[in-house]
Protein backbone atom coordinates (compact mmCIF):
# COMPACT_ATOMS: atom_id res chain seq x y z
CA UNK A 1 0.00 0.00 0.00
CA UNK A 2 1.24 3.74 -0.69
CA UNK A 3 2.04 5.43 2.67
CA UNK A 4 3.46 8.66 3.30
CA UNK A 5 6.88 8.12 6.16
CA UNK A 6 7.75 11.35 7.95
CA UNK A 7 10.59 11.57 10.26
CA UNK A 8 10.77 14.06 13.25
CA UNK A 9 13.43 14.56 15.09
CA UNK A 10 13.52 16.87 18.26
CA UNK A 11 15.91 18.13 21.53
CA UNK A 12 13.46 16.84 24.07
CA UNK A 13 9.95 15.26 24.84
CA UNK A 14 8.04 14.02 27.35
CA UNK A 15 4.68 12.09 27.20
CA UNK A 16 2.91 11.84 30.49
CA UNK A 17 1.47 9.23 32.34
CA UNK A 18 -2.35 10.30 32.69
CA UNK A 19 -2.37 9.01 35.86
CA UNK A 20 0.15 11.39 37.56
CA UNK A 21 -0.27 14.93 38.29
CA UNK A 22 2.62 16.00 40.88
CA UNK A 23 5.29 15.13 42.84
CA UNK A 24 7.16 12.62 40.27
CA UNK A 25 5.81 13.05 36.61
CA UNK A 26 7.50 9.99 34.36
CA UNK A 27 7.61 10.23 30.76
CA UNK A 28 6.06 7.00 28.60
CA UNK A 29 8.46 5.48 26.34
CA UNK A 30 6.65 6.23 23.24
CA UNK A 31 3.90 8.90 22.63
CA UNK A 32 0.45 7.98 22.89
CA UNK A 33 -1.78 8.39 19.64
CA UNK A 34 -3.52 11.48 20.82
CA UNK A 35 0.16 13.10 20.81
CA UNK A 36 0.65 11.79 17.18
CA UNK A 37 -2.93 13.29 16.23
CA UNK A 38 -2.42 16.53 17.89
CA UNK A 39 0.94 17.10 16.27
CA UNK A 40 -0.36 15.87 12.80
CA UNK A 41 -3.43 18.46 13.60
CA UNK A 42 -0.65 21.72 14.15
CA UNK A 43 0.41 20.31 11.00
CA UNK A 44 -2.66 20.57 8.79
CA UNK A 45 -3.82 23.47 11.03
CA UNK A 46 -6.99 21.77 11.57
CA UNK A 47 -8.39 18.94 14.19
CA UNK A 48 -7.48 15.81 12.57
CA UNK A 49 -8.96 12.52 14.18
CA UNK A 50 -8.22 8.75 13.62
CA UNK A 51 -11.69 8.89 10.91
CA UNK A 52 -8.92 11.27 8.58
CA UNK A 53 -6.13 9.04 8.91
CA UNK A 54 -4.68 5.86 9.82
CA UNK A 55 -1.22 6.09 11.63
CA UNK A 56 1.65 4.06 12.41
CA UNK A 57 4.84 4.75 13.79
CA UNK A 58 8.20 3.82 15.52
CA UNK A 59 9.93 6.06 18.49
CA UNK A 60 13.08 6.08 19.63
CA UNK A 61 15.34 8.03 22.07
CA UNK A 62 19.10 8.34 22.80
CA UNK A 63 18.62 8.98 26.78
CA UNK A 64 15.94 9.53 29.53
CA UNK A 65 16.71 12.19 32.34
CA UNK A 66 14.88 14.08 35.03
CA UNK A 67 14.26 18.37 35.14
CA UNK A 68 12.99 20.37 37.96
CA UNK A 69 10.16 22.06 37.17
CA UNK A 70 8.63 24.88 39.10
CA UNK A 71 4.65 24.31 38.69
CA UNK A 72 1.25 26.64 40.24
CA UNK A 73 -1.26 24.64 41.26
CA UNK A 74 -4.49 26.66 40.54
CA UNK A 75 -7.31 27.20 42.96
CA UNK A 76 -10.39 29.44 41.50
CA UNK A 77 -9.23 33.27 41.35
CA UNK A 78 -6.01 35.00 41.51
CA UNK A 79 -4.27 32.71 43.36
CA UNK A 80 -1.87 29.39 43.07
CA UNK A 81 0.44 27.74 45.12
CA UNK A 82 3.63 27.12 43.60
CA UNK A 83 5.17 23.81 43.86
CA UNK A 84 8.55 21.91 42.40
CA UNK A 85 7.98 18.27 40.40
CA UNK A 86 10.41 16.31 38.66
CA UNK A 87 9.65 15.92 35.30
CA UNK A 88 11.23 12.85 33.62
CA UNK A 89 12.17 13.34 29.78
CA UNK A 90 13.72 11.91 27.12
CA UNK A 91 16.61 13.35 25.17
CA UNK A 92 16.98 13.56 21.41
CA UNK A 93 13.62 12.17 20.20
CA UNK A 94 13.00 11.02 16.75
CA UNK A 95 10.01 9.53 15.28
CA UNK A 96 9.48 8.05 12.16
CA UNK A 97 5.38 8.07 11.31
CA UNK A 98 3.29 6.89 8.91
CA UNK A 99 0.64 7.51 7.91
CA UNK A 100 -1.95 6.01 5.13
CA UNK A 101 -2.55 9.30 3.11
CA UNK A 102 0.63 10.39 0.66
CA UNK A 103 -1.97 13.36 0.08
CA UNK A 104 -0.88 14.95 3.76
CA UNK A 105 2.84 15.32 2.33
CA UNK A 106 2.07 19.19 1.90
CA UNK A 107 0.87 19.79 5.29
CA UNK A 108 3.84 18.93 6.67
CA UNK A 109 6.38 20.53 3.94
CA UNK A 110 4.73 23.88 5.53
CA UNK A 111 2.84 22.77 9.04
CA UNK A 112 0.35 25.62 9.98
CA UNK A 113 1.38 25.55 13.57
CA UNK A 114 4.87 25.40 15.10
CA UNK A 115 5.91 21.58 15.30
CA UNK A 116 6.43 20.20 19.09
CA UNK A 117 7.00 16.99 20.62
CA UNK A 118 4.31 17.72 23.15
CA UNK A 119 4.91 20.77 24.95
CA UNK A 120 5.93 24.28 23.90
CA UNK A 121 9.91 23.70 25.09
CA UNK A 122 10.02 20.52 23.09
CA UNK A 123 10.42 21.56 19.29
CA UNK A 124 10.39 19.39 16.38
CA UNK A 125 11.55 18.88 13.31
CA UNK A 126 10.36 17.67 10.02
CA UNK A 127 13.74 16.54 8.09
CA UNK A 128 12.47 13.84 5.94
CA UNK A 129 9.33 13.19 3.67
CA UNK A 130 8.91 10.11 1.90
CA UNK A 131 5.81 8.40 0.04
CA UNK A 132 6.65 4.83 0.42
CA UNK A 133 4.98 1.45 -1.55
CA UNK A 134 5.10 -1.20 1.37
CA UNK A 135 4.25 -4.25 1.85
CA UNK A 136 3.13 -6.99 4.32
CA UNK A 137 5.57 -9.53 5.18
CA UNK A 138 5.27 -12.20 8.64
CA UNK A 139 8.32 -12.84 10.84
CA UNK A 140 9.94 -9.13 10.80
CA UNK A 141 10.98 -7.01 13.85
CA UNK A 142 7.99 -4.83 15.39
CA UNK A 143 8.36 -2.86 18.47
CA UNK A 144 9.24 0.56 19.99
CA UNK A 145 5.79 1.98 19.61
CA UNK A 146 2.69 1.24 21.23
CA UNK A 147 0.55 -1.63 20.51
CA UNK A 148 -3.27 -2.60 21.30
CA UNK A 149 -3.17 -4.88 23.95
CA UNK A 150 -3.28 -8.43 22.60
CA UNK A 151 -0.72 -8.62 19.71
CA UNK A 152 0.37 -12.25 19.66
CA UNK A 153 3.82 -11.93 21.35
CA UNK A 154 4.12 -8.36 22.46
CA UNK A 155 4.79 -7.80 25.50
CA UNK A 156 5.76 -4.35 27.79
CA UNK A 157 3.71 -1.97 30.15
CA UNK A 158 0.01 -1.85 29.40
CA UNK A 159 -1.63 2.04 29.88
CA UNK A 160 -4.77 3.18 29.29
CA UNK A 161 -4.81 6.04 26.72
CA UNK A 162 -6.86 7.72 24.49
CA UNK A 163 -6.69 7.44 20.73
CA UNK A 164 -7.08 11.84 20.54
CA UNK A 165 -8.85 14.42 22.13
CA UNK A 166 -11.97 16.65 21.20
CA UNK A 167 -11.08 20.43 20.53
CA UNK A 168 -13.57 21.51 22.87
CA UNK A 169 -13.32 23.25 26.26
CA UNK A 170 -12.66 20.93 28.60
CA UNK A 171 -10.59 19.01 26.12
CA UNK A 172 -11.92 15.43 26.07
CA UNK A 173 -10.10 12.45 25.89
CA UNK A 174 -11.61 10.09 23.48
CA UNK A 175 -11.43 5.98 22.45
CA UNK A 176 -9.48 5.47 25.44
CA UNK A 177 -8.45 1.73 25.51
CA UNK A 178 -5.36 -0.25 27.04
CA UNK A 179 -1.97 0.06 24.87
CA UNK A 180 1.12 -2.16 25.16
CA UNK A 181 4.04 0.39 25.26
CA UNK A 182 6.93 -1.88 23.78
CA UNK A 183 10.56 -0.17 23.86
CA UNK A 184 12.06 -2.80 22.33
CA UNK A 185 11.85 -4.74 19.14
CA UNK A 186 10.50 -7.99 19.25
CA UNK A 187 9.58 -10.65 16.39
CA UNK A 188 6.27 -10.82 14.97
CA UNK A 189 5.14 -14.18 13.44
CA UNK A 190 2.16 -12.41 11.76
CA UNK A 191 1.95 -10.29 8.50
CA UNK A 192 2.63 -6.66 9.14
CA UNK A 193 3.08 -3.68 7.10
CA UNK A 194 7.39 -3.71 6.30
CA UNK A 195 9.48 -0.97 6.02
CA UNK A 196 12.30 -2.90 4.02
CA UNK A 197 14.70 0.66 4.33
CA UNK A 198 14.03 0.77 8.05
CA UNK A 199 14.28 -3.06 8.45
CA UNK A 200 10.97 -2.89 10.57
CA UNK A 201 7.19 -3.90 10.44
CA UNK A 202 5.37 -0.76 11.53
CA UNK A 203 1.47 -1.19 12.99
CA UNK A 204 -1.09 0.72 11.52
CA UNK A 205 -3.53 1.80 13.71
CA UNK A 206 -6.67 1.28 12.07
CA UNK A 207 -9.73 3.21 12.74
CA UNK B 1 0.63 28.94 6.60
CA UNK B 2 1.41 30.86 9.59
CA UNK B 3 4.70 32.99 9.69
CA UNK B 4 7.41 32.10 12.17
CA UNK B 5 10.61 33.47 13.23
CA UNK B 6 13.18 30.42 13.79
CA UNK B 7 16.25 30.90 16.01
CA UNK B 8 19.04 29.40 16.93
CA UNK B 9 21.96 30.29 19.21
CA UNK B 10 24.78 29.18 20.90
CA UNK B 11 25.61 30.09 24.60
CA UNK B 12 29.43 29.89 26.21
CA UNK B 13 29.58 28.99 29.26
CA UNK B 14 33.05 28.43 30.36
CA UNK B 15 32.78 28.20 34.00
CA UNK B 16 29.45 27.86 34.83
CA UNK B 17 26.25 26.32 36.76
CA UNK B 18 23.71 28.00 35.35
CA UNK B 19 20.71 26.16 36.01
CA UNK B 20 20.74 23.29 38.94
CA UNK B 21 19.36 20.56 40.46
CA UNK B 22 19.81 20.96 44.15
CA UNK B 23 20.81 17.80 45.88
CA UNK B 24 19.88 14.42 45.49
CA UNK B 25 18.93 12.09 48.55
CA UNK B 26 21.00 9.34 47.55
CA UNK B 27 24.50 12.26 47.96
CA UNK B 28 26.93 11.37 50.55
CA UNK B 29 26.42 15.12 51.89
CA UNK B 30 23.70 16.83 52.20
CA UNK B 31 25.10 20.13 50.75
CA UNK B 32 26.06 18.94 47.27
CA UNK B 33 24.61 20.84 44.83
CA UNK B 34 24.00 19.11 40.99
CA UNK B 35 23.89 21.15 37.97
CA UNK B 36 21.18 19.75 35.41
CA UNK B 37 22.24 17.37 33.08
CA UNK B 38 21.01 14.34 30.73
CA UNK B 39 23.04 11.53 30.74
CA UNK B 40 24.18 9.45 27.94
CA UNK B 41 25.72 6.17 28.15
CA UNK B 42 29.59 7.36 29.83
CA UNK B 43 28.27 11.36 29.41
CA UNK B 44 26.94 14.05 30.39
CA UNK B 45 25.37 16.53 29.32
CA UNK B 46 24.53 20.28 31.45
CA UNK B 47 21.30 21.50 29.91
CA UNK B 48 19.16 24.86 31.00
CA UNK B 49 15.45 24.22 31.48
CA UNK B 50 13.47 25.97 28.72
CA UNK B 51 11.32 27.33 31.60
CA UNK B 52 15.12 29.09 33.19
CA UNK B 53 15.53 30.37 29.53
CA UNK B 54 12.57 32.38 29.28
CA UNK B 55 12.51 33.94 33.21
CA UNK B 56 15.77 35.42 31.60
CA UNK B 57 14.25 36.76 28.74
CA UNK B 58 10.89 37.71 30.05
CA UNK B 59 13.27 39.78 33.05
CA UNK B 60 15.59 41.29 30.35
CA UNK B 61 12.45 42.14 28.14
CA UNK B 62 11.39 43.92 31.38
CA UNK B 63 14.71 45.45 32.77
CA UNK B 64 15.31 46.27 29.03
CA UNK B 65 12.52 47.53 27.10
CA UNK B 66 10.72 48.58 29.73
CA UNK B 67 8.12 46.00 28.95
CA UNK B 68 4.66 46.39 30.93
CA UNK B 69 4.85 42.63 32.94
CA UNK B 70 1.64 41.53 34.56
CA UNK B 71 1.80 42.40 37.96
CA UNK B 72 1.86 39.35 40.94
CA UNK B 73 0.57 39.79 44.42
CA UNK B 74 2.75 38.30 46.54
CA UNK B 75 1.14 37.19 49.25
CA UNK B 76 1.29 34.08 51.38
CA UNK B 77 0.27 32.33 48.21
CA UNK B 78 1.93 32.92 44.85
CA UNK B 79 -0.37 35.09 42.70
CA UNK B 80 -1.24 34.78 39.08
CA UNK B 81 -0.58 36.77 36.42
CA UNK B 82 -3.24 38.56 35.07
CA UNK B 83 -4.39 37.06 31.92
CA UNK B 84 -4.14 40.41 30.23
CA UNK B 85 -2.45 40.57 26.99
CA UNK B 86 -4.16 43.44 26.03
CA UNK B 87 -2.18 45.65 28.34
CA UNK B 88 0.78 43.19 29.32
CA UNK B 89 3.24 42.76 26.52
CA UNK B 90 4.34 39.59 28.67
CA UNK B 91 1.31 37.90 28.81
CA UNK B 92 0.92 38.49 24.86
CA UNK B 93 4.26 36.88 24.62
CA UNK B 94 4.66 34.49 27.01
CA UNK B 95 1.07 33.05 27.50
CA UNK B 96 -0.97 32.26 30.43
CA UNK B 97 -3.87 29.97 32.29
CA UNK B 98 -5.54 31.66 34.46
CA UNK B 99 -8.92 30.37 36.48
CA UNK B 100 -11.60 32.41 36.57
CA UNK B 101 -14.80 32.08 38.56
CA UNK B 102 -17.81 30.95 36.18
CA UNK B 103 -19.42 33.95 35.88
CA UNK B 104 -16.43 35.88 34.99
CA UNK B 105 -15.58 33.61 32.17
CA UNK B 106 -13.92 30.08 33.46
CA UNK B 107 -10.72 29.06 32.83
CA UNK B 108 -8.88 30.75 29.93
CA UNK B 109 -5.48 29.97 28.38
CA UNK B 110 -3.01 31.49 26.01
CA UNK B 111 -0.71 29.44 24.15
CA UNK B 112 2.63 30.97 24.36
CA UNK B 113 3.48 32.21 20.28
CA UNK B 114 7.10 32.28 21.64
CA UNK B 115 8.33 28.73 21.93
CA UNK B 116 12.04 27.81 22.94
CA UNK B 117 13.82 24.72 23.39
CA UNK B 118 15.82 24.26 26.92
CA UNK B 119 19.72 25.13 26.53
CA UNK B 120 21.68 22.07 25.81
CA UNK B 121 25.14 21.50 26.37
CA UNK B 122 26.52 20.34 22.74
CA UNK B 123 29.28 18.44 24.02
CA UNK B 124 29.38 15.66 26.81
CA UNK B 125 31.57 16.22 29.73
CA UNK B 126 32.25 15.14 33.27
CA UNK B 127 30.87 18.27 35.12
CA UNK B 128 34.21 19.71 37.91
CA UNK B 129 33.34 19.14 41.44
CA UNK B 130 34.35 22.05 43.23
CA UNK B 131 34.90 22.30 46.92
CA UNK B 132 33.82 25.28 49.36
CA UNK B 133 34.15 26.33 52.52
CA UNK B 134 32.23 28.66 55.09
CA UNK B 135 34.52 29.66 57.61
CA UNK B 136 33.98 32.74 58.82
CA UNK B 137 32.34 32.30 61.75
CA UNK B 138 33.66 30.79 65.63
CA UNK B 139 33.94 27.14 65.60
CA UNK B 140 34.33 24.39 62.96
CA UNK B 141 34.34 25.37 59.31
CA UNK B 142 31.69 23.98 57.14
CA UNK B 143 31.90 22.47 53.98
CA UNK B 144 30.22 22.05 50.92
CA UNK B 145 30.44 21.01 47.30
CA UNK B 146 29.17 22.51 43.84
CA UNK B 147 29.17 21.28 40.47
CA UNK B 148 30.23 23.46 37.70
CA UNK B 149 30.92 22.89 33.49
CA UNK B 150 32.91 24.16 30.84
CA UNK B 151 30.52 24.19 27.65
CA UNK B 152 28.77 25.39 24.43
CA UNK B 153 25.12 25.14 25.08
CA UNK B 154 22.64 25.34 21.92
CA UNK B 155 19.32 26.72 21.92
CA UNK B 156 16.60 26.89 19.32
CA UNK B 157 12.73 29.14 19.37
CA UNK B 158 10.52 30.25 16.99
CA UNK B 159 8.52 33.37 17.52
CA UNK B 160 4.73 32.77 15.76
CA UNK B 161 4.39 36.15 14.13
CA UNK B 162 0.28 35.42 13.52
CA UNK B 163 -0.55 35.56 16.88
CA UNK B 164 1.56 38.16 18.55
CA UNK B 165 -0.81 40.54 19.61
CA UNK B 166 -4.13 38.64 18.37
CA UNK B 167 -6.49 37.08 21.07
CA UNK B 168 -8.93 34.08 20.30
CA UNK B 169 -12.68 34.16 21.88
CA UNK B 170 -12.95 30.12 20.61
CA UNK B 171 -13.65 27.04 22.73
CA UNK B 172 -10.41 25.59 21.93
CA UNK B 173 -7.86 25.26 24.63
CA UNK B 174 -5.06 27.34 24.15
CA UNK B 175 -7.51 30.23 22.25
CA UNK B 176 -9.85 30.91 24.24
CA UNK B 177 -7.80 34.15 25.22
CA UNK B 178 -10.71 36.70 26.15
CA UNK B 179 -13.37 36.91 29.19
CA UNK B 180 -16.13 39.56 28.91
CA UNK B 181 -13.95 41.84 31.42
CA UNK B 182 -10.78 41.91 28.85
CA UNK B 183 -13.03 42.03 25.47
CA UNK B 184 -13.85 45.56 27.21
CA UNK B 185 -10.18 46.53 28.22
CA UNK B 186 -9.59 45.57 24.39
CA UNK B 187 -11.94 48.04 23.43
CA UNK B 188 -10.95 50.58 25.15
CA UNK B 189 -7.02 49.84 24.22
CA UNK B 190 -8.13 49.79 20.45
CA UNK B 191 -7.65 46.51 19.70
CA UNK B 192 -9.71 45.91 16.82
CA UNK B 193 -12.53 42.71 16.56
CA UNK B 194 -12.23 40.51 13.54
CA UNK B 195 -14.97 37.40 13.61
CA UNK B 196 -13.69 35.60 16.59
CA UNK B 197 -10.44 37.31 17.40
CA UNK B 198 -9.25 40.27 18.95
CA UNK B 199 -6.08 41.95 17.11
CA UNK B 200 -3.73 44.86 18.32
CA UNK B 201 -2.67 47.70 16.56
CA UNK B 202 -0.19 46.62 13.67
CA UNK B 203 2.37 49.06 15.88
CA UNK B 204 2.01 47.81 19.38
CA UNK B 205 2.07 43.43 17.25
CA UNK B 206 5.32 44.89 15.68
CA UNK B 207 6.94 46.35 18.25
CA UNK B 208 6.15 43.31 20.87
CA UNK B 209 7.98 40.87 18.41
CA UNK B 210 10.68 43.14 17.48
CA UNK B 211 11.52 43.60 21.03
CA UNK B 212 11.17 39.60 21.74
CA UNK B 213 14.37 39.55 19.23
CA UNK B 214 15.96 42.65 20.12
CA UNK B 215 16.38 41.20 23.60
CA UNK B 216 18.72 38.60 22.39
CA UNK B 217 21.88 40.53 22.25
CA UNK B 218 21.03 41.84 26.32
CA UNK B 219 19.82 38.28 27.42
CA UNK B 220 20.79 37.50 31.15
CA UNK B 221 20.09 35.31 33.92
CA UNK B 222 21.43 32.51 35.26
CA UNK B 223 22.27 31.37 38.50
CA UNK B 224 25.78 31.09 40.71
CA UNK B 225 26.48 34.38 38.89
CA UNK B 226 28.48 36.04 42.16
CA UNK B 227 31.37 32.86 41.30
CA UNK B 228 31.05 32.30 38.20
CA UNK B 229 30.06 35.15 36.45
CA UNK B 230 28.52 34.10 32.89
CA UNK B 231 27.78 36.50 30.21
CA UNK B 232 24.49 34.30 28.47
CA UNK B 233 24.01 36.25 25.67
CA UNK B 234 24.11 34.48 22.32
CA UNK B 235 27.49 34.35 20.59
CA UNK B 236 26.21 33.21 17.77
CA UNK B 237 23.01 33.80 16.55
CA UNK B 238 21.25 32.75 13.32
CA UNK B 239 17.91 34.21 12.35
CA UNK B 240 15.41 33.97 9.62
CA UNK B 241 11.51 34.26 8.91
CA UNK B 242 9.87 30.76 7.78
CA UNK B 243 6.66 29.98 6.26
CA UNK B 244 4.92 27.41 8.12
CA UNK B 245 5.69 25.42 11.91
CA UNK B 246 8.86 23.50 11.31
CA UNK B 247 11.81 24.23 13.18
CA UNK B 248 14.84 23.96 10.73
CA UNK B 249 17.90 24.72 12.38
CA UNK B 250 17.61 21.86 14.88
CA UNK B 251 20.88 20.05 13.53
CA UNK B 252 22.92 23.04 12.77
CA UNK B 253 26.18 21.78 15.51
CA UNK B 254 27.46 18.40 16.80
CA UNK B 255 29.70 16.60 18.97
CA UNK B 256 32.80 15.81 17.14
CA UNK B 257 35.92 14.38 19.01
CA UNK B 258 34.66 16.05 21.94
CA UNK B 259 34.59 19.36 20.61
CA UNK B 260 31.17 21.44 19.49
CA UNK B 261 31.41 21.96 15.70
CA UNK B 262 29.26 24.17 13.49
CA UNK B 263 27.83 21.96 10.63
CA UNK B 264 28.06 24.31 8.04
CA UNK B 265 26.56 21.96 4.98
CA UNK B 266 24.00 21.16 7.25
CA UNK B 267 23.46 25.27 6.99
CA UNK B 268 23.33 25.05 3.38
CA UNK B 269 21.04 22.26 3.35
CA UNK B 270 18.52 24.04 4.87
CA UNK B 271 19.15 26.77 2.46
CA UNK B 272 19.02 24.79 -0.60
CA UNK B 273 16.09 22.56 0.41
CA UNK B 274 13.79 24.53 1.72
CA UNK B 275 13.85 27.92 -0.41
CA UNK B 276 10.30 27.71 -1.07
CA UNK B 277 9.78 28.09 3.19
CA UNK B 278 12.37 30.50 3.81
CA UNK B 279 10.70 33.95 3.73
CA UNK B 280 13.58 36.04 4.67
CA UNK B 281 17.51 35.88 3.91
CA UNK B 282 19.81 33.99 6.70
CA UNK B 283 21.28 36.04 9.46
CA UNK B 284 24.18 35.20 11.29
CA UNK B 285 25.34 36.72 13.86
CA UNK B 286 28.67 36.30 15.64
CA UNK B 287 30.20 37.93 18.67
CA UNK B 288 34.25 38.49 17.89
CA UNK B 289 36.41 35.75 19.66
CA UNK B 290 34.15 32.58 19.68
CA UNK B 291 34.32 30.00 17.36
CA UNK B 292 37.04 32.71 15.38
CA UNK B 293 37.39 30.25 12.91
CA UNK B 294 34.11 30.53 11.94
CA UNK B 295 34.71 33.50 10.39
CA UNK B 296 36.26 33.13 6.96
CA UNK B 297 33.72 30.14 6.79
CA UNK B 298 30.50 32.31 7.27
CA UNK B 299 32.29 35.28 4.87
CA UNK B 300 32.72 32.36 2.14
CA UNK B 301 29.16 31.94 2.44
CA UNK B 302 27.62 35.17 1.99
CA UNK B 303 29.95 35.55 -1.02
CA UNK B 304 28.72 31.85 -2.64
CA UNK B 305 24.73 33.04 -2.39
CA UNK B 306 25.17 36.30 -3.03
CA UNK B 307 23.04 35.98 -6.28
CA UNK B 308 20.84 33.36 -4.68
CA UNK B 309 17.52 34.18 -4.09
CA UNK B 310 17.82 33.76 -0.01
CA UNK B 311 21.23 35.48 1.07
CA UNK B 312 23.23 34.96 4.03
CA UNK B 313 23.93 38.11 5.78
CA UNK B 314 26.91 37.99 8.14
CA UNK B 315 27.66 40.12 10.88
CA UNK B 316 27.79 40.91 14.76
CA UNK B 317 25.01 40.42 16.98
CA UNK B 318 23.78 43.45 17.21
CA UNK B 319 23.69 44.37 13.87
CA UNK B 320 21.95 41.71 12.47
CA UNK B 321 19.50 42.00 15.13
CA UNK B 322 18.88 45.17 14.19
CA UNK B 323 18.81 44.08 10.56
CA UNK B 324 16.52 41.45 10.85
CA UNK B 325 13.47 43.20 12.96
CA UNK B 326 13.63 45.45 9.87
CA UNK B 327 11.70 43.07 8.32
CA UNK B 328 9.22 41.73 10.89
CA UNK B 329 6.82 44.50 9.46
CA UNK B 330 6.82 42.46 5.90
CA UNK B 331 6.38 39.44 7.63
CA UNK B 332 3.17 40.27 9.99
CA UNK B 333 -0.18 40.21 8.68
Amino acid sequence: MKVLRIKIEGWTASFRYPGFISGFQPTLPAPPLSTIYGLISAAKGELTVPEDVNIGYVFDFESKAVDLETIYELSPGLSAKSNVVKREFLYNPELYLYLDRPDFEKYFRKPQHPLLFGRSGDLAKVSEIKELELAEEAGKRLGKTILPFGIKGAYGLVQALPTHFTDAIPRKAVGVKPYLLMDEFFVYPEKCLFDPEMDWAIWLHKN
Amino acid sequence: MTHTVNGFMLIDAPHSALNNAGNDSSERTENIVRVKAIRKGKKVYPYVSGQALRYWWRTTLEEKFNWNISPIEREKKIAFTSANPVEYDDDDVFGYMRALKKADGGTVTRLSVLKNSPLVSIVGQVPTDDFGVMARHEGDPVPYEHEFYSTVLKGIFSLDLDNVGVFYKSEKTGYRNMYPELETIAEKNGAEKIEDKWVMSTEVREKRAKDVLKALPYLAGGAKQTSHLTDVSPKLLILAGIDGGNHLFMNLVREEKGEALVDVAALEEVISDYSDILLTDIYIGRRKGFMEDLDPVFKDLTKKYAGNNRKVIYGSINEMVDSFVQTIPGLMR
